[in-house]
């Protein structure tokens, strides 16, 4: 079972990439796929756009300060693991976690999973206000991610250069796919983000 | 920075006098989204995610609406036929 953990600020894409990526590993591999989905708010509207595409998914609704859902997180994982066997499970974090976190909790106390990717997606559209209003959270969701998915860029926003930039000040080896998930994502985009070890 | 964060999520069931078309219903809801989010922005953008997932109910088939607020007055919208069939099965 391997594990993809996705972050990303509020409304940055994250579930509109899952749903490609998990369409991708359902139907053209043939994996199985179960979702996590670790909402904000008691009125859940990620868990119904999964499960109406006809997704797995089970709900974490709870905090989103990282530390008080890991456990949850870790029993679900496990549960998933005895009763579902899937290929695949994909977290969608909230977009106030920082996913490295939580990926450095999960690697310490989980022991069901054989790959594990940490992939956040940054909102091409919004970049130079988010960093200038909220720049701890940004910053801080990207650090020690293993994939960079610069989402949005058919919206108007920073130079996508510049944004590249920035987050290579950030971490010189970081590796960064630019996407536009409103639009079909080409094979190599998708197998890029699948690819974990 | 998290503890900062506003969090608002509510279900709400709303009944018309008169049934509404899809096209007149996804007018009212985008009017919505926009009053919600103006009051929220910040030099045109929205610290956060506005999202609404309204369901029809007066369709033969379950139909939803999925609206979603970024940026000010730029209301998204996705129904729910135009959603990724993941299923495996086609
Ligand atoms: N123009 C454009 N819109 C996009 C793109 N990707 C996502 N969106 C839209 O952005 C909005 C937010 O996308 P979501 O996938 O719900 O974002 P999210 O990160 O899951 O949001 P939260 O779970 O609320 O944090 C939706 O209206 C999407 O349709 C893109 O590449 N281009
Ligand atoms: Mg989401």
């Amino acid at each position: 079972m391997r594990i993809l953990l996705f972050g990303g600020f509020l409304g940055s894409g994250k579930t509109t990439t899952i749903l490609q990526i998990a369409k991708y590993l359902t139907t053209i591999r043939q994996e199985k796929v179960v979702i996590i989905e670790n909402e904000i708010g008691a009125a859940g509207v990620d868990d119904k756009l999964f499960a109406n595409s006809g997704l797995q998914v089970k709900s974490l609704f709870g905090g989103c300060v990282c530390c008080q859902i890991t456990s949850d997180l870790i029993s679900t994982i496990d549960e998933i693991n005895e009763t579902m066997n899937p290929d695949w499970v994909i977290i969608e974090m909230t977009g106030l976690a920082y996913p490295s976190k939580t990926a450095m909790s999960l690697k310490k106390y989980s022991k069901v999973y054989s790959a594990f990717k940490t992939i956040t997606i940054v909102d091409r559209g919004r970049w130079s206000e988010l960093i200038a209003m909220l720049k701890p959270l940004v910053l801080g969701q990207i650090t020690g991610s293993d994939l960079i998915i610069l989402n949005k860029v058919d919206l108007v926003g920073e130079a996508i250069e510049k944004i590249e930039r920035e987050l290579h000040e950030i971490d010189e080896h970081m590796k960064v796919v630019i996407i536009s998930a409103a639009k079909d994502l080409s094979l190599a985009v998708l197998e890029e983000v699948v690819c974990c070890e | 920075m998290n503890s900062e964060a506003t969090i608002f999520s509510r279900h709400y069931c709303v009944f018309f006098e008169k049934s509404l078309t899809t096209v007149q219903m996804e007018i009212l809801l985008r009017e919505f989204m926009m009053s919600i989010g103006r009051t929220m922005s910040r030099y045109g953008t929205i610290l956060g995610h506005i999202k609404l997932l309204a369901k029809l109910s007066e369709l033969a088939v379950e139909h939803y609406l999925f609206l979603s607020l970024t940026t000010l007055d730029n209301v998204n919208v996705i129904p729910s036929k135009c959603w990724p069939n993941a299923s495996g099965v086609h």
